[in-house]
């Protein structure tokens, strides 16, 4: 529409008043259709490591493999330059993304603006690549990790001299924050016993137990490091925007509170491909907060925007976009492994007995959810554990609530352990986009004799009540599982961890997890990893598994090596690789 | 005159205060603190969040509290945001401009339709005009502002591929693209005070259209232009202006919902991210600011009212 002037549209769109039926007739309904496929990695580095990557799953459901056509693409075809354009649903509140603890802040500047000792793929999210180590080592005992920082690594975005001692002081802050001053994701963090600058360009960090999955920590894109200069100069919190000072691949210019964030190229960037390529390739990356669904949609259509995080949007909408664009927009789903998101609060009655817990286990029918959404891949209940997850197909078999067939047999015995346990009421407070799945609650509960009587709430009131243990159960809130074994680590685990208060686990499992976080990867680790995915189901069953999508490709084709993966919130935001064709609406000066 | 201006003036004065105490204790009431919202997504122990309330003087009784932040405010001083580490005072000079750019279109638009339909309607009495704008401003006011907006969006982005610019513009760096971006909103704003405003411009021009003055005027052969544009449309206009006035307190409060419809950098959007923040300081500074610019402006309508009618005077 770029070419239609503003006096036109302004005319246009007052008669749009008296056209709104027009307007919604021309919603798209929802259609089944095969998304092209998006563009795949361009090149993916070979780890440097002399350490097995700790968090690569033996055999797991893990997001799509890397695309072969675009996987063997040579370097010569990438354009380098060129303005990217994303969209999220939120904006930060701080300028310190440690102290905020949402993952919208390694959006908009964390995971770009700053580096880490080492990161995620952002092709899966899983295996580890080098980041400001270039390699890494790790004791027999999982107590030390010896990190080589990238002899290109000698500046900070404003000027400022690098040096390990820095990297020293952003991980201490995260375990000895000053006063005032959260650090919410500190995750394994509280581990270290001391640091050590070997040399100018190696760190060493001594655990005071042992810890395997330390170096998955270190990768964990909350763990950025953040300059000691600017904390120093600004009572340790970063104020302004014009503060946020890192070593990553953008750096920030420009930023609009509440709106957006601009960046470009750090063009002093440390990191380069395998094969030599400097990194990164935009020119330009803007990211935009955008709530209203809509609007998010509105700006993909004009090009306003190029690509989005995927949350809220409806699915008829990419399906409609691809329709009027074939082949020129991609949008693919797939399904989030995820654990969410009633919590029931296991100290108080009635649910401080397991059989009451157990009543909600097998009574709540969890396909009724899926039929209810409407939608396709579902996620699935499943262990926190993302690598020791079955299948889709293992779940329907193995997981009670997903066979019709099976349904009679599990009300039968959700019945007996709900009059075991003297369930007859219980309350359940809701965010309210969550009222549906609780209202779901209540009609499987009421097919036990159980009532339900449901409490939206907004979710500070919702926090508050479940942190305060004033609750009997819970619905809302999914961020504990969305990464895998590192958020998990970070938040559900560590010994200061612990998520909105209701997710004590009891003895034996808290016995194995305790046993399973010294162990490096391997078998045994797995086993007990088994172990306590056992107990989660068979004993805790602290959760009623809900579904919802995870969906992880929205873009124009013309976006490149935009993969947003499972661990996408905690992973992908660095854009260090990420290229436009030059049919894009802002190329590199190539073109 | 003057007297009168101060004498409002002051007033203002126990208005915010007013209106500022309510807001401080209302928010106190609801459940949640500012430090539930930043841990909200895991991690912090207890002891750091009894430490972090204790630091914020949220563990204070609530009399100190109201005590600080009265004394803050006598002294000019909005509180700080503790959700975004900045002064309320930096925070609301940065998204007031785009809060009453579009407050003020809003109100501009709505008044340069409501005009011109309940004359039309007005003049043309049962007519089919008069028909077309009955239905057109029953429309309006059935539509909530926020869907309306949405309608908006979707009916430019389906017709035209076209939406507004993602990156917010000031007004006073590049006007074209402010409006390119305030274009949409500013419509489904005004629209409602538009609708209500152009009835009170009928009703009010039908009773003037009835005066003997306007008889005469006829009568002597002035033209049916002359006769509304200067003896009619002037002496209609007061009761039109005193409903502008507060419509402009109903568009400051429609903004809350559109400025997040459509992504705009303003008040509104900041107040309901503070609201579920628990970002107290940030709430009240807002509900102020907001308090003084509305007081103000019934004060300029009722100033205006000398103008349209030179008969009142105020003393």
């Amino acid at each position: 529409m770029q070419s239609i002037t503003f006096s036109k549209l302004t005319g246009t769109v007052i008669l749009a008043c008296a056209l709104m039926v027009v307007a919604l007739a021309c919603s798209s309904a929802p259609e089944a259709g095969t998304a092209p496929e998006a563009a795949a990695p361009a090149q993916q580095p070979e780890a440097t490591a002399t350490f097995p990557p700790t968090v690569v799953p033996p055999a797991v459901a893990t997001p799509e493999p890397a695309e072969p056509a675009e996987a063997a693409m040579a370097a010569d075809e990438i354009t380098r330059g060129g303005h990217l354009r994303v969209i999220n649903g939120g904006f930060p509140p701080k300028w310190d993304f440690s102290q905020t603890s949402t993952w919208i802040s390694l959006f908009h500047y964390g995971g770009r603006m700053y580096s880490g000792l080492l990161q995620f793929s952002p092709r899966e999210g899983i295996e580890i690549w080098p980041d400001m180590a270039e390699s890494w080592e790790v004791s027999n005992d999982s107590k030390t990790f010896t990190y080589h920082i990238d002899e290109d690594l000698t500046q900070w975005h404003d000027g400022t001299p690098f040096d390990v001692d820095h990297i020293i002081y952003a991980i201490d802050r995260w375990g000895n924050p000053p006063e005032g001053i959260i650090q919410p994701r500190v995750g394994a963090f509280n581990l270290i016993e001391s640091m050590q600058k070997i040399d100018d360009h190696t760190l060493e960090i001594n655990l005071q137990e042992p810890f395997g999955d330390f170096i998955a920590e270190s990768a964990n894109q909350w763990h950025g490091i953040i300059a000691q200069h600017i904390l120093e100069a600004n009572e340790s919190t970063i104020p302004r925007w014009q503060d946020v000072i890192g070593t990553g691949p953008y750096k920030i210019i420009d930023a609009e509170d509440g709106i957006s964030v601009e960046s470009e190229r750090n063009e002093d960037y440390f990191r380069q491909t395998p094969e030599g390529d400097q990194l990164p390739y935009l020119d330009r990356v803007t990211s935009i907060a955008i709530v209203e669904p809509q609007l998010a949609v509105a700006a993909l259509r004009a090009k306003n925007a190029d690509a989005t995080k995927p949350i809220g949007i409806p699915h008829n909408e990419y399906d409609a976009l691809e329709k009027d664009f074939p082949g020129q927009f991609t949008f693919k789903f797939h399904p989030l492994i995820d654990v969410a998101s009633v919590q029931l609060n296991n100290q108080a009655p009635p649910f401080d007995n397991i059989d009451a817990r157990r009543a909600l286990f097998y009574g709540f029918y969890k396909q009724g959810v899926i039929d209810a959404e409407g939608k396709e891949n579902p996620v699935y209940p499943i262990s926190w554990f993302s690598y020791s997850l079955p299948t889709p197909e293992e779940i329907v078999d193995t997981i009670p609530g997903f066979q019709e067939s099976k349904r009679a047999e599990e009300l039968e015995m959700a019945r007996g352990f709900a009059e075991k346990a003297g369930l007859t009421k219980f309350e359940v407070i809701v965010i309210p986009s969550r009222v549906q799945h609780a209202e779901l609650i209540q009609a499987d509960m009421a097919e036990i004799g159980v009532e339900v009587e449901i409490k939206p709430q907004d979710w500070t009131s919702m926090v508050a009540a479940v942190e305060g243990r004033r609750y009997q159960a819970a619905c809302g809130g999914t961020a504990p599982s969305y990464g895998g074994i590192v958020p998990l680590a970070d938040i559900m685990y560590s010994e200061k961890g612990g998520r909105n208060g209701g997710w004590d686990p009891p003895p034996n499992y808290l016995a194995a997890w305790k046993q399973a976080r010294t162990l490096p990867a391997g078998a045994e680790r797995d086993e007990l990893f088994y172990e306590m995915h056992r107990i989660m189901f068979e004993e805790w069953v602290p959760s009623v598994p809900y579904v919802a999508y995870h969906e992880n490709k929205f873009h124009w084709n013309y976006v490149h090596n935009w993969h947003l993966v499972v661990q996408e919130i905690f992973s992908n935001n660095k854009f260090e690789d990420v290229w436009l064709d030059c049919d894009a609406p802002n190329p590199g000066a190539g073109c | 005159m003057w007297k009168y201006i101060i004498r409002r003036l002051i007033l203002i004065i126990p208005t915010v205060f007013l209106a500022g105490t309510l807001v401080f204790f209302m928010l106190r009431v609801l459940p949640g603190d500012i430090v539930s919202m930043l841990t909200s997504e895991g991690g912090a122990t207890e002891e750091t969040k009894e430490k972090l309330r204790e630091e914020l003087g949220l563990n204070d009784p609530m009399i100190v509290q109201y005590g600080r932040w009265l004394w803050g405010t006598v002294n000019g001083n909005l509180g700080y945001s503790h959700y975004q580490d900045r002064f309320v005072s930096q925070i609301v000079k940065d998204k007031i401009e785009a809060t009453l750019t579009l407050a003020i279109f809003a109100m501009v638009f709505s008044l340069a339709i409501a005009f011109p339909m309940g004359i039309i309607s007005a003049v043309r009495r049962g007519s089919w005009w008069d028909q077309g704008i009955r239905i057109f401003t029953a429309l309006s006011l059935a539509v909530p502002s926020f869907w309306l907006g949405i309608l908006l969006i979707i009916f430019a982005s389906k017709t035209f591929n076209w939406s507004k610019p993602v990156v917010y513009t000031s007004f006073f760096s590049d006007p074209g693209s402010n409006m390119a971006q305030l274009f949409l909103p500013i419509i489904a704003t005004g629209i409602t005070s538009a609708a209500i405003l152009s009835r009170l411009v009928r009703s009010m021009m039908l009773e003037v259209l009835r005066e003997d003055y306007v008889r005469t005027a006829r009568a002597k052969g002035l033209r049916e232009f002359l006769v509304i544009g200067r003896h009619t449309i002037r002496n209609a206009s007061i009761p039109v202006l005193t409903m502008a006035g507060y419509h402009f307190g109903a568009i400051l409060s429609g903004v809350v919902v559109i400025e997040n419809v459509f992504s705009i950098p303003g008040l509104g959007q900041q107040i309901l991210v503070s609201i579920f923040a628990r970002d107290y300081d940030m709430v009240v500074g807002i509900v102020v600011v907001l308090t003084v610019i509305l007081a103000a402006w019934i004060l300029v309508v009722d100033l205006l009212y000398s103008v349209v009618d030179p008969r009142i005077r105020y003393s």
